[in-house]
């Protein structure tokens, strides 16, 4: 099985829910794939290759409208399936199906927003805990997704649960609790991690799990040197 | 890579800088197609060596502009009569850095339907968007795209304009790097003014923008000419920097045009025709950057 074979088939945590509003759009990367992902101003989620179909234009710097899509280059529209609905140059035009942008599956749960290249896996994303885990804070890292793995292990003490999930029991606002960790690979030399916290909405408790995932950064970082 | 580079673009004059910049800058170091090149002043005009074998470089004088070429013996440079009419004020304007290929520019340069999103307000209204079908020709005497009969609606068409206007349009690929657009003048009736680009390769992905204004227009001041065309150039950069590949894709298939496009298609049909490779997605298999 080929690497891209490999992602495509897998899901990938991108970023906590508020990582993208209703009515915003913004540009993530995972491995071979460079994706325009977005929220209508009803709130569902959508993960498109950053392309435009007509001219190239990233859709990451697109205008929500809607449950439309904008181009910012010519101002194409597209629905939440990815079909071109409206071109301004020819306002009586009927877009052809051709006219249409590569999607790919996204799933939400948990506070986090989930992708998976192309049609992506049968089976949902596994939880990021087990009571009621809820989003802190994303960090970026300075190396590929593996020796991210190796690197939270060794600083954090974190062990594996599932593919690119990582679980640790830190003492958090005076009590041990569970965080799990996602990477998000990117490339060779870049990885992305994204930290939630089990127990439910607890404000007091999650702005001291992103206070600690602030020390693991700076952690990170003077250990490898890697962002300096 | 210079091994990109085919007989068409090696064998045309390219833009180096407008004759103050030459007097201001020079000497100085920059590129031409990857290639380190210096630019001296001398008492006897401009010289330009390549930096790689130390080869001097031909050097042309025209249209305010200092050109050069990696080519002994380059194509004859196009001609602008209107350069040597008297009443139109010349003013140049850059140069502006830009991270793409010097073919997306011309192209962006080239295209109607954009005005309305990334330039609204002042060359488009998102109340008008359409554009009316023009007509596209390769004029064989001189071998060059042009694109007549363009109409647009526009709130704000040049620095001098006091309302909106329909505008109308004529656009010349002079160059594979070099393009002029002729544009009916606010301020005198049945005249054109004129607007040019010209692009120097820096890289493959990356190029300097000069572009250049012959127009009638004693009223503005030169600062508010060059705000105005900065202003609409730094529009065009977002979306120049942002277009995915850099390179100029010239196989249909890859990008879907719409009859708005023809004189895009043309141009990049022109391109394909004289075998352009650098600056475009030719011979590189799967491109994505
Ligand atoms: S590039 Fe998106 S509408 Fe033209
Ligand atoms: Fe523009």
């Amino acid at each position: 099985m080929s690497m891209r074979q490999t992602e495509a088939s897998a899901w990938h945590v991108v970023g906590g829910w508020n990582h993208v509003q209703p009515g915003a759009a913004c540009r993530v990367e995972l491995p071979g794939a460079e994706i325009a992902l977005w929220r209508t101003e009803a709130g569902a989620v959508h993960a498109w290759d950053n392309r435009c179909p007509h001219r190239g234009m990233r859709l990451s710097f697109g205008i929500v409208k809607g449950d439309r899509l904008a181009c910012r280059y010519h101002g194409w529209h597209y629905d939440e399936g990815g079909q071109c609905r409206f071109i301004p140059a020819h306002p009586n035009l009927d877009p052809p199906d051709t006219l249409a942008v590569a999607q790919h599956a996204t799933h939400e749960q948990d506070e986090a927003i989930w992708v998976a290249l192309g049609a992506g896996p049968t089976e949902p994303p596994p939880p990021l805990g087990t009571d009621q885990p809820g989003f802190c804070r994303s960090i970026p890292l300075p190396f590929g997704a593996d020796t991210a793995a190796d690197v939270l292990m060794r600083l954090a003490g974190a062990s594996p649960v599932a593919p690119r999930l990582m679980q640790v029991r830190p003492e958090i606002g005076g009590s041990n609790r569970t965080v799990t960790l996602a990477v998000q690979p990117i490339d060779e030399t870049r990885a992305a991690m994204h930290v939630f916290l089990d127990g439910g909405p607890k404000a007091d408790a999650r702005l001291a799990a992103i206070r600690w995932t602030v020390g693991l950064r700076w952690q990170i970082t003077s250990e490898t040197g890697a962002a300096a | 890579m210079t091994d990109r580079l085919d007989s068409f673009t090696r064998s045309q004059w390219i833009v180096i800088e407008d004759d103050a910049g030459i007097v201001r800058r020079a000497p100085f170091e920059t590129l031409l197609f990857s290639i380190p090149i210096r630019v001296a002043n001398g008492p006897d005009g401009p010289r330009i060596h390549r930096l790689d074998t130390g080869e001097a470089l031909p050097v042309l004088r025209r249209y305010g502009y200092v050109w050069s070429a990696l080519d002994p013996a380059p194509r004859p440079l196009f001609e602008v009569p209107e350069f040597d009419e008297a009443g139109r004020r010349f003013t140049p304007c850059g140069p502006v850095g830009v991270k793409t290929s010097a073919l997306r520019v011309i192209e962006n340069f080239l295209d109607l339907a954009h005005f309305p999103f990334v330039h609204p307000g002042i060359l488009g209204t998102e109340s008008e968007t359409e554009v009316i079908p023009y007509r596209v020709e390769i004029r064989r005497d001189v071998d060059e795209v042009w694109a007549v009969d363009c109409g647009f609606f526009q709130p704000k068409a040049m620095a001098a304009s006091s309302a909106g206007a329909q505008v109308e349009y004529r656009y010349r690929v002079a160059q594979p790097c070099s393009a002029v657009l002729y544009k009916t003048s606010p301020g005198r009736a049945g005249a054109f003014d004129l607007i040019g680009i010209l692009v120097r390769p820096l890289h493959e992905t990356a190029c300097e923008v000069h572009a250049w204004m012959l127009m009638w227009d004693e009223e503005s001041s030169d600062e508010s000419l060059l705000q105005f065309q900065q202003e609409i150039f730094l529009q065009d950069r977002i979306i120049l920097e942002n277009q995915i590949p850099h390179l100029l894709p010239l196989s249909a298939g890859m990008e879907i045009p719409t009859r708005a496009d023809a004189t895009s298609i043309a141009y990049r049909r022109w391109l394909k025709n004289h075998g352009v490779i650098w600056g475009t997605c030719e011979g590189i298999p799967e491109v994505t950057a």
